[in-house]
């Protein structure tokens, strides 16, 4: 009995153990959540059109950072992370300026459009 | 010895300290680097104020930037330039942003000017149509009164042209009526002249004709029309005998005066018939036979 409780004990302490021991890692992981999480929504914002370098970017980082996690190099992993997030952030943000430049091309063009439809039928309407 | 080993540690700290300010200086001019493309960000005219989260965070690598130590500085400055530049191109975002809900806004009052213009063309074309429709119902209106005119006239012609009809129709009904009364008068005359003067006339050398009663209207003097009618025959008769005298006896049940007044009557018919006044004597009397008798005296 004695023997058995304090194999017990032993095993708890190694999963003490195991569990602080793990610890650091979960910030990394996190990164990694993170960079991936961006880079989709990057992706949803149009940045394959609107900001293809900093895609490609973000893209690389990020499947470095996993190749790096999965040899266990969590720092390596955790920084290559946070750059392709950052990376994805910025194609978010050209992606968004990208439409917003068209948008406002497109609205400039058919005001354009209006104001010369405008004047003419104005002119027109004096011959009526 | 003991002061080689230590003008070798005053080298050492020679060298050290030239290496130190190199590193700080190098460590100082990434950071300055950004923390100036941070500034003229934040103190850009148009982009300043804008992205204030990114710019927070911005700030915020720079910062950690600047307390890095040597190994993570290329790791920092990295995230500290897409920092920079996440700032810099959310503010040109927002301005394009507004710029663009101004654009919008002048679209939508343009937008509104069009369809109002579409609306009253609308409206200028359905008026149009509407007085041409008007145009060609009075116009309808116009040719069916017209029309209506025509076939009221037609009718009117065509009223007359029955009524003409039935005039001419009515007149040949007259004359038919005329000539079957004269025909009949005529029949009769023939019938009572040989049939009423034969008995007599034949001992007076057929010098006498007798006319019946109904000669005159009934009751009074004068002729009635099959009277009229017979004065022909009488007049062929006298002229049968030219010269002779004729004398017209008339004899009226119980009435002399009226037979007189007939014979004076069957007289001026005859005149007036062409006999010769100085011809004809008269005589009236009362007495029972209703009869006209007309004799040639060819004494004379």
């Amino acid at each position: 009995m004695t023997s058995s409780v304090g194999k017990i004990h032993a095993l708890f302490a190694i999963v003490t153990a195991l569990l602080i021991g793990c610890g650091p890692t979960k910030p990394q992981v996190d990164e990694i959540g993170i960079a991936t999480r961006n880079l989709s929504t990057a992706r949803a914002a149009g940045a394959a059109t609107y900001a293809p370098l900093e895609l490609r970017a973000a893209e690389d980082r990020l499947a470095r950072a996993n190749a790096a996690a999965a040899h266990g190099d969590e720092d390596d992993a955790a920084t290559l992370a946070s750059e392709s997030s950052v990376d994805s952030e910025l194609a978010a943000a050209k992606s968004r300026l990208g439409k917003d430049r068209e948008a406002v091309d497109s609205l400039k063009q058919q005001n354009a459009d209006l104001s010369r439809e405008a004047a003419r039928q104005t002119e027109g309407a004096g011959f009526q | 010895m003991k002061f080689r080993l230590i003008s070798v540690l005053l080298g050492l700290t020679v060298a050290l300290a030239a290496i130190a300010p190199n590193s700080a200086s190098a460590r100082d001019l990434d950071y300055e680097r950004l923390a100036e493309s941070f500034d003229r960000l934040a103190a850009d005219p148009k982009l300043g104020g804008l992205a204030p989260v990114q710019m927070d965070r911005a700030r915020a690598a720079l910062a950690v930037l600047k307390e890095s130590n040597r190994r993570d500085r290329p790791h920092l400055a990295y995230i500290t330039e897409r920092r920079i530049a996440i700032a810099r191109t959310t503010a040109q975002a927002e301005l394009m942003e507004s710029e663009r809900n101004t654009l919008q806004r002048d679209n939508d009052r343009l937008q509104l000017a069009a369809a109002r213009r579409d609306a009253e063309q609308a409206h200028r074309e359905l008026e149009q149509q509407r007085l041409q429709a008007q145009i060609r119902a009075e116009e309808t209106e116009r040719l069916a009164r017209e029309a209506e005119t025509a076939r009221a006239e037609n009718e009117q012609a065509s009223q007359a042209a029955e009524a003409a009809r039935a005039e001419s129709a009515q007149a040949k009904r007259m004359a038919d009526a005329q000539a079957k009364a004269a025909a009949l008068a005529k029949r009769e005359a023939e019938l009572s002249g040989p049939a009423g003067a034969a008995p007599t006339a034949a001992p007076a050398a057929k010098r006498r004709m007798t006319l019946s009663e109904s000669t005159f209207v009934s009751g009074q003097a004068a002729l009635a029309p099959a009277g009229t009618a017979r004065i022909a025959g009488v007049v062929d008769f006298i002229n049968s005998a030219p010269g002779a005298r004729v004398r017209v006896q008339v004899s009226a049940a119980g009435n002399g005066t009226l037979a007189r007044q007939r014979a004076e009557a069957m007289r001026d018919a005859l005149v007036a018939s062409g006999v010769a006044a100085s011809r004809i004597e008269t005589s009236g009397s009362g007495g029972k036979s209703r009869q006209v008798e007309i004799t040639l005296d060819a004494a004379e």
